[in-house]
């Protein structure tokens, strides 16, 4: 993690219940090339403009990468986030889907929610695109 | 960034205050502002575009009653923005200042940041601030 970026925040972050652990598959959004060194970046870090005020509240999440537990929920999530800002939305999260695995040295990662997203906050030292195929476009 | 079609500059005039976020994926991407001095006024921040020096966002002024009927899913967000006829088009940089900001007819907005028709509100999808506001507002009217 990037230690500089959490100890400015006064809540605890992440949540307690946020753990090192192993997950077999894991789907992101990224760009169309699996290299592109922003496809693994926090919004915090690739895009700290696409916020409308500084509130602590939103840094811890934003310090967050989001993944999905199935290629299902990556889609459908995309159609949504579509659908709501229009075509322009591959702008931002990216324009494929990628797949991988993420090990349990490469960070913490949450809960999935019901929509199976969760979020996962790197290590430094974690190095995702090794990992992480595009298997289709969004 | 697209480019915009007779786009006039403009000053927006109000003065806003966060509320929520309505749909959020790692930031927000549609929010919901409320005027510091004009009573019922809000306005939604929906975000259009980007590029390395901005992020742009479209600004529209509504009621809490067209709030309503789009939580109640009588009206699209599509219907809200042409319903809105004039949006303010702002760029906000990095430090999160205004770079830019001009006002459109919504049918010269790029094609690419307007919703589809058939982005209705659903709570499933939406944020639960959006949720929480929705049964404040209801119970706000009814009484």
């Amino acid at each position: 993690m990037y230690q500089k970026d959490y100890d400015q925040l006064n809540e605890l972050c992440p949540p307690a219940d946020y753990k090192a652990t192993k997950i077999d598959s894991a789907f992101r959004w990224v760009s169309d090339r699996i290299g592109d060194r922003n496809n693994f970046r926090s919004q915090y870090h690739k895009n700290p403009g696409r916020f409308l005020i500084r509130e602590e509240r939103e840094k811890c999440e934003a310090l967050a990468l989001s993944f999905f537990a199935t290629m299902q929920a990556a889609q459908k999530q995309f159609r949504i986030l579509k659908t709501h800002l229009g075509t322009n939305v591959y702008r931002t999260p990216g324009t494929r889907l990628a797949a991988g695995y993420l090990s349990a040295s490469d960070g913490l990662s949450g809960p999935p929610d019901p929509h199976g997203h969760f979020n996962h906050h790197p290590f430094e030292t974690a190095c995702y695109a090794e990992r992480f195929k595009i298997i289709d476009t969004l | 960034m697209k480019k915009l079609k007779n786009a006039q500059h403009a000053e927006p005039g109000f003065h806003a205050v966060k509320m929520g976020d309505l749909l959020y994926f790692e930031g927000p991407l549609i929010s919901l502002f409320a005027d510091k001095h004009k009573p019922d006024t809000y306005y939604l921040y929906k975000w259009a575009d980007r590029d390395n020096r901005a992020n742009r966002w479209l600004v529209f002024r509504l009621s809490s009653r067209e709030l309503l009927l789009f939580f109640s899913a009588e009206v699209s967000l599509l219907e809200l923005l042409h319903n809105a006829r004039c949006v303010w088009v702002m760029d906000m940089n990095s430090s999160l200042e205004i770079a830019g900001v001009v006002s459109s007819r919504v049918p010269d907005l790029p094609a690419e940041y307007l919703p589809s028709a058939w982005a209705y509100y659903n709570e499933a999808e939406y944020t639960m601030f959006a949720s929480v506001f929705r049964r404040t507002l209801e119970k706000a009217l009814v009484s």
